[in-house]
């Protein structure tokens, strides 16, 4: 059986957050990063382009995905990084989005937070909308308010194909859209934070068939990858 | 079955010898299993491909995936209105559906004729 490499990495910066991203899809192993974020970051999907952002207000610090997608603006939110070889994942994108998701939803659920596939409209909102969490795709998770966890992958190929798959569930909504759901619709974020970590780390490795290990990030391969991350990051 | 006047990769890139030249693009496979198709990123001309190796990127339902080059060489021309017109990926990924034409240098050891392809289909489903 697959061992899962669980990393709570705890609040970074997010242009750390984006580099460890990438350099946990060029290594061999599988691995799954939840973290947050401190300053709060904006995330643009890897085909946006940050002169279509440049105007947005707040205070945070504009990054690029490695994944596809719209927008995100993360603050006060669970964030996850699945990666390993492609095989973990089933092939079909949606199927592989509701694995993901159907791991997600029985947890939330065990705290009191009633989610529900949306199961209607688009498999993807792009190119027409640029946020993320402006409109809810057929594959994602809504609560009565709005959409309440994005998703969005990478996938390579080659001799050994490998997935990023992210995930950002809102813990508190952010300033936009005004529309999204969030656990706080439900119970204390600031209560459940540490143990819904926990419990979603443990139902995706297991959703995924595999064993968790939880430990820290490999220090070797990601140094050398964070410096080759960081400049692509910010080149468009 | 598929067209048999090229090759193929197990990524399902195919690519068309034309004399010196080759044109690149993706199966009705790879087309159908992505769907939704809203981005695609090509490289520019004049730059150069080496096989088996990343050549561009394309978007689908939230995912960014790699295209590779089942051959090595200079790209001579883009399919400039492709990007523009992904429907023609769908209608027509073996012809009007081209991506990149490249003068050639080399070619990957690992593609595979219609037949081989077919069968690979099979393992995948």
């Amino acid at each position: 059986m697959t061992s899962v490499l669980v990393v709570h990495s705890g609040r970074l910066d997010p242009v750390e957050n984006m580099a460890l991203d990438e350099a946990a899809l060029l290594a061999p192993d599988a691995r799954l990063r939840i973290y947050g974020w401190s300053p709060a970051g904006l995330s643009l999907g890897y085909f946006q382009r940050y002169a279509d952002f440049a105007d947005e207000p707040g205070e945070h610090v504009v990054v690029r995905r490695a994944t596809g997608g719209g927008a995100i603006l993360h603050d006060d939110e669970i964030t996850f990084a699945l990666t390993g070889p492609a095989e973990l994942l089933p092939r079909d994108l949606g199927a592989s989005y509701d694995l993901v998701h159907d791991a997600i939803r029985t947890t939330l659920a065990r705290f009191g937070v009633t989610t529900r596939r949306h199961g209607r409209g688009p498999a993807s909102c792009r190119p027409d909308e640029r946020w993320c969490f402006a409109k809810p795709t057929c594959h994602d998770l809504t609560t009565p308010r709005g959409k309440i966890v994005g998703s969005a992958q990478r996938r390579t190929g080659g001799s050994s194909p490998r997935f990023l798959h992210h995930g950002s569930i809102f813990l508190r909504p952010p300033s936009w859209p005004a529309t999204s759901g969030s656990v706080a619709e439900f119970v204390d974020p600031d209560v459940v934070r540490d143990e819904l970590e926990h419990e979603l780390a443990t139902a995706i490795v297991r959703a995924l068939g595999c064993d968790a290990a939880t430990g820290a990030e490999p220090p070797d391969d990601i140094e050398t990858a964070r410096d080759a991350v960081r400049a692509r990051l910010r080149r468009r | 079955m598929r067209p048999d006047d090229r090759k193929y990769m197990k990524s399902h890139e195919w690519a068309k010898t034309e004399g010196e030249f080759a044109l690149v693009g993706i199966s009705d496979y790879a087309v159908e299993h992505l769907s939704d198709l809203v981005f695609l990123d090509l490289p520019e001309v004049g730059s150069t491909v080496s096989a088996d190796e990343p050549f561009g990127e394309i978007e689908s339902v939230k995912a960014v995936s790699d295209l590779y080059a089942p051959v090595s060489g200079e790209i001579v021309e883009i399919n400039q209105d492709l990007p523009d017109d992904l429907d023609t990926l769908k209608t027509d990924p073996w012809n009007a559906g081209w991506m990149i034409k490249v003068k050639l240098t080399g070619e990957s050891p690992n593609l595979m004729g219609a037949a081989a392809y077919e069968e690979h289909l099979k393992s995948e489903e």
